[in-house]
């Protein structure tokens, strides 16, 4: 204790009166109780305040009136000095496209759900949107309405997420044909929709791209993308910048000629269409590309690198994922595999499939590709999301993209060149040696290369990959990248097939089965720059969803049985877990309520390419239900007193005999 | 020549003859169509899928003029290959893109001349027609594979699949009445295969009312 | 005629067929090319050496048989006698035998050796896939671009040596241009190699050389040779895909041809691109159908196609049902295709 503020003995009382600094002034018992009175009326108020709260529907002892947010770039608690730029920078609590940046880190600020209380994780609401195949979008959220599109028969759903039930405000049934059906290689999945410019957009399975007013669900433009009777499907989640969608085409098992295409996002007509094979004007290939690698320089590679012919049903389709760089206005996507997935019916590089393309965003002018599997001859696509981070590498700062490919190789990119600075294996695989940095060429091991019509046993990892289209998610706090993959191998023999049009043109017989160490999936955190994982968590059942990073230091995924977790982002412990009604295969996003309040929701419903593995004891049956988490469950208008929704709109689509199997 | 040479000549004879008498055209080689195969299916496009409205439909009963013939089974294996079904269908017919047809779940039908329909006609939620990349007795084949993986039913049962019925069911008295005069309530068979109450029953062209112009 | 003459005009006789049959398309007693040659030599070789073996043999036992004792000789002096100077006829002969033995025993190993490789490397490799009961062909090239399928009809540059590397999709067939060179069976699920080489342009006739079903009869082939030149320009016109562009009449003709025939057979250009049955991009080139079972017209085409199976039964080309207008609307689509 200060000798300042003891009553020095030696002085006189006036002086120690004055020293004294609780009694400074004449008048102090007054005042002193004035302070006291005025404290605790202070306390009461504060105290009152949750029964205020309380009596206008809030509840719960949080303290509502602030919502703790991150900063929206914030500083990686680890020194790894990794970080991204996570433009459009939407506004925290909402999340428009699928990804929710154009980096496609699916990196959350909100941190009101941490690691702290995520154990305190339960079901808020859910709602079943009536379809039955593999749900694999996130629900978009935008101030008060969630968005939600379905599989096939791709319907659109707008909540009301202010009114007692988060009653329908609209609904869309744009009825694609059912030829459709036929021709999806993996379950008739949709992988969400974009949210611009006052629309919803997204593709439907049967060659169209919609847009739809998002107030009032009445639709804006529809666009015909392509032939379905040829094969082609639409799968993929548009993404929009400034005025142009980017929508690609899926086939990649029936012979199509793959494509991206730029769309006007108000009047939905097409701006440009850049091939993925072919001569040089299809893909758009001109003076400015530079490729970093000397066998993808030449002209026409697209067509050269094919017996004469073939490119037209060389597929390199683009069904997953696109990202994009502001600064340098390139937009980065993967090809899918060739085709025939026969290699011997195809010599050649066969450019530009299993590759990635560096694009002008305006002119759609290609600025440099890699290709990640040359002649590719297990189906390893290059669509996997290329996540785009600045990192510290060998001492200098780089911009880099990193990309888990199909192959098994996880690829740290310079995303202005193109060059490899990485590629290290994050699942098991034996079909190459390594990557040669030198040349960017995989070092395949001549063994595994299957001959048609003979059994080559033990291929690792299988066709779909040591990860499929399931997103990784980055987190600046951390500087680690997290994502779902597989540990699962196949016996392959191969058929020579016939291009007959709308029928596979494929030829791979496959039988799959897990990896040394009995299980299919997995759950890791890699460090981009070491290139190596730092934790990971074993799953039995494939792990095919989406992966959500928060802020709080919480990272969500889901298993192909039903389990979704909440885990901590830096140790990798298992912090919650809850089993939902079908399998997750779907991508976790979170957002704030009207009530300002964190929620965590995710699709379950199984399907996609996760059926592969359906004959496990334990594998659920289809569902098609949105699961929406809160800590202890709390939202909305849940609690006290009878509450009726607010209805809007019915369900669209009475259920018209989708029922029964498929 | 002494009578011992006489009978080797002409054993020796005997033999040569017999020798060119052989049929090599079997073991490995196409199967020769039975002639009833390549007539043009009218008949068989005329038949309904469904059940039609107010009336008991006609069984149409037509069995696969290849019948239980292995060797046609084998061949419609490697059409089912060739013909890029088994991508759709899966490689052992479990289902992928398309249906399990190795299961007793017919969405359109799964007797002979129905599946046939399917293949022939092409079906809305993807699957191609394939009249006319395929001539009728190519399409038997494949139908001859389908039926010897044991989820389909025989032909005298269209009835029993179109209600649904299974070997063993009971029968409540007052249905039995109203039976036709087919032997019905008998359950999708594996083609000779399966077990049959009625030794009659176990060939698929027993009995069963016949569309006039396809022989059993 | 003496016995010397009658000799004589036997061994003509006997050589006149074989002599003739020479010149015709099947024959192997003349080749053209490396892959042959040293073969056909040796077999000329140790026939002449054989007929000239069998000719002193043959004479000396006559001469044996023809000898009569001399007449001044008695009775008594037809006890077993030696003779001076027998020995030196075994010495002579095995001398010689032995000689000529291994003259020919070296000259097969050459031969053997001659015939198993080119002298030099080959730089062209043709892939030849035999199924019942034709040959498809794919020409190889490191370049992919380069690479192209010609069914039945196979053209090689003269002079110049083609690796041929074999395999089969069903049983078991035999490759065999007895004009170029000797058999190789084509076994499935084993790729056998062999190698050719024409030095003069021209036709040569080859026919699958083991039996494998109900058409092995009608299983042929036709090599051509052409200069080089030659060559590549038939070989840039077949790397080529069917000429777009057609008359609005032949367009409803492309359209039933891939309606009906797409699914077994391609024609690059178009939605066709079955690989069941032979490619028909350039059909017209070539100068038989069926592998080689009849010219190239459109007369055999049209009748081929309505009824394969009453021209080569067996055949798994299936009976085409189509209506009189379909099947020459098809003829005369085919037709384009140079």
């Amino acid at each position: 204790m200060k000798t300042k503020n003891r009553p020095d003995p030696t002085q006189s009382i006036s002086a120690r009166r004055s020293a004294d600094p609780f009694v400074k002034t004449a008048g102090s018992a007054m005042r002193c109780g004035r302070v006291l009175l005025s404290g605790m009326l202070a306390a009461l108020a504060v105290a009152a305040l949750p029964l205020i709260a309380a009596a206008q529907g809030a509840s719960g002892p949080q303290d509502v009136s602030r919502p703790q947010i991150a900063a929206s770039t914030p500083t990686p608690t680890i020194g790894s000095g990794t970080t991204a730029n996570f433009a459009p920078n939407d506004p925290p609590g909402e999340w428009r496209s699928q990804a929710r940046d154009y980096a496609n880190t699916r990196f959350s600020p909100l941190a009101d759900i941490n690691a702290g209380n995520a154990g305190r994780l339960k079901v808020a609401w859910t709602f079943s949107d009536g379809t039955q195949n593999g749900h694999e979008a996130a629900p978009l959220v935008l101030g008060d309405t969630m968005y939600l599109v379905t599989p096939f028969p791709n319907l659109a759903y707008a909540l009301d997420l202010s009114k007692p039930g988060n009653p329908i405000k609209w609904s869309y049934a744009p009825n694609p044909t059912p030829v459709s059906i036929g021709k999806a290689c993996c379950d008739t999945v949709n992988r969400g929709g974009a949210y611009a410019n006052g629309k919803i957009i997204y593709n439907l399975l049967d060659m169209h791209t919609v847009a739809v007013d998002a107030k009032t669900g009445k639709e804006v433009w529809r666009t015909k993308m392509g032939d379905v009777t040829h094969g082609e499907t639409m799968t993929m989640a548009p993404l929009v910048i400034g005025n142009k969608v980017y929508v690609g085409n899926s086939g990649g098992e029936l012979g199509v000629w793959g494509w991206l295409a730029a769309l006007d996002v108000d009047t939905g007509k097409q701006v440009w269409r850049a091939y993925s094979t072919g001569t040089d004007e299809q893909v758009k290939i001109g003076p400015d590309f530079k490729p970093f690698y000397s066998w993808m320089k030449g002209k026409d590679l697209g067509k050269t690198s094919w017996p004469p012919g073939m490119d037209r049903t060389g597929a390199g389709s683009v069904w997953a994922w696109v990202s994009y760089d502001p600064q340098t206005n390139l937009i980065y996507y993967g090809t899918s595999n060739p085709s025939p997935r026969v290699p011997t019916q195809r010599p050649g590089y066969n450019l530009w499939t299993s590759a990635i393309f560096a694009r002008d965003a305006t002119t759609g002018m290609a600025k440099w590709a890699y290709q990640f599997t040359p002649h590719d001859q297990w189906d390893y696509d290059g669509v996997n999301e290329n996540v785009l981070i600045d990192v510290n590498f060998q001492g200098k700062p780089r911009k880099a993209l990193i990309h888990f490919d199909r192959n098994a190789f996880a690829y740290l990119m310079d995303r202005t060149t193109g060059e490899v600075l990485s590629a290290q294996p994050f699942a098991y695989q034996n079909w190459s040696k390594g990557i040669d940095l030198k040349t960017g060429m995989p070092i395949v091991v001549p063994e595994m290369q299957p001959k048609p019509n003979v059994k080559l046993p033990n291929v690792c990892p299988p066709d779909i990959g040591g990860k499929d289209w399931q997103p990784s998610t980055f987190s600046p706090r951390t500087g680690l990248v997290y994502a779902g993959i597989f540990n699962i191998c196949m016996d392959v023999t191969d058929h020579p097939q016939s291009y007959i049009a709308g029928t596979p043109y494929d030829g791979m017989e496959m039988k799959r089965f897990a990896a040394p160490g009995g299980n299919w999936g997995e759950f890791m955190a890699w460090d981009p720059v070491a290139g190596k994982k730092v934790w990971s968590i074993k799953e039995k059942f494939m792990t095919m969803s989406g992966a959500l990073a928060t802020a709080g230091d919480l990272v969500f995924y889901g298993t192909a049985d039903g389990w979704f977790r909440a885990v901590d982002a830096k140790s990798g412990k298992v912090l919650w877990s809850s089993k939902l009604g079908s399998g997750v295969i779907g991508q976790p996003m979170t957002y704030l309520g009207p009530d300002k309040r964190q929620y965590v929701a995710v699709y379950s419903g199984i399907g996609g390419a996760a059926m592969v593995s359906s004959s496990m004891p334990g594998f659920p049956p289809r569902g098609s239900t949105l699961y929406v988490f809160s800590i202890d469950g709390e939202s909305l208008h849940t609690g006290e007193g009878q509450k009726e929704t607010e209805s809007n709109a019915p369900a669209v689509r009475q259920d018209q005999g989708m029922g029964g199997k498929p | 020549m002494s009578p011992m040479e006489r009978a080797a000549a002409a054993l020796a004879v005997a033999s040569v003859l017999a020798l060119a008498a052989c049929d090599h055209s079997r073991g490995g080689s196409t199967v020769g169509p039975p002639v009833q195969a390549s007539n043009a299916p009218e008949a068989i496009i005329s038949l309904p899928l469904g059940d039609i409205a107010g009336a008991t439909p006609n069984a149409a009963s037509v069995p696969n003029p290849y019948g239980n013939s292995p060797e046609a089974a084998q061949q419609g294996q490697a059409l089912f290959v060739k013909m890029n079904c088994a991508g759709c269908h899966g490689y052992g017919a479990k289902g992928g893109m398309g249906p399990n047809l190795t299961d007793t779940y017919w969405r359109y039908g799964g007797t002979p001349v129905l599946i046939f329909k399917s293949i022939y006609e092409g079906r809305p939620q993807g699957m191609p027609a394939w009249n006319p990349s395929l001539p009728p007795e190519e399409i038997w084949k494949l139908v001859a594979y389908i039926e010897s993986l044991g989820g389909a039913y025989q032909a005298s049962q269209t009835q029993a699949a179109m209600q649904g019925d299974r070997v063993g069911d009971n029968v409540a008295p007052e249905v039995q009445r109203t039976l036709s005069a087919s032997p019905s309530a008998s359950g999708p068979q594996a083609n000779g295969h399966g077990a049959s109450t009625d030794s009659a029953q176990a060939r698929p062209d027993a009995g069963g009312a016949v569309p006039t112009g396809a022989k059993p | 005629m003496t016995r010397a003459n009658r000799g004589g005009v036997l061994v003509a006789l006997g050589l006149a067929p074989v002599l003739g049959a020479a010149e015709s398309p099947m024959s192997y007693l003349r080749t053209f090319g490396p892959a042959g040659d040293p073969a056909t030599e040796l077999g000329w070789g140790l026939g002449i050496v054989s007929i000239l073996v069998m000719v002193v043999i043959t004479v000396l036992v006559v001469a044996a048989i023809a000898k009569r004792r001399s007449p001044a000789s008695s009775a008594r002096e037809l006890t077993v006698q030696r003779d001076e100077g027998g020995l030196s006829w075994i010495y002579i002969g095995v001398g010689v035998s032995t000689a000529v033995l291994i003259a020919c025993a070296v000259w097969t190993m050459f031969t053997v050796a001659a015939v198993a490789m080119p002298a030099h490397a080959e730089d062209m490799t043709i892939r030849v896939t035999a199924s019942q009961w034709w040959w498809n062909v794919r020409y190889e090239n490191d370049d992919a671009s380069q690479v192209f399928d010609a069914p039945n009809e196979i053209h090689i540059p003269v002079g110049r040596p083609v690796r041929v590397e074999l395999s089969s999709t069903d049983v078991i067939h035999s490759w065999w241009i007895p004009q170029l060179a000797g058999k190789m069976d084509v076994i499935p699920g084993q790729t056998n190699v062999t190698w050719l080489q024409a030095d003069k342009a021209g036709v040569y006739r080859g026919q699958c050389g083991e039996y494998c079903g109900a058409q092995h009869a009608h299983m042929a082939m036709y090599v051509v040779a052409d200069p080089p030149r030659d060559y590549a320009a038939w070989a840039e016109r077949q790397r080529a895909a069917a000429s777009p562009g057609l008359q609005a009449a032949l367009l409803r003709g492309q359209q039933t041809f891939v309606n009906n025939c797409g699914a077994c057979h391609a024609v690059r250009g178009t939605a066709a691109g079955g690989i069941l049955g032979p490619d028909l991009t350039h059909l017209k080139s070539r100068q038989t159908i069926a592998a080689g079972l009849l010219p190239n017209t459109p007369g055999n085409l049209s009748a081929w196609i309505a009824n394969a199976q009453a021209l080569k039964p067996g055949t798994r080309m299936p009976t085409m049902a189509l209506s009189g207008s379909d099947l020459s609307a098809i003829v005369a689509y085919l037709d384009t295709l140079n």
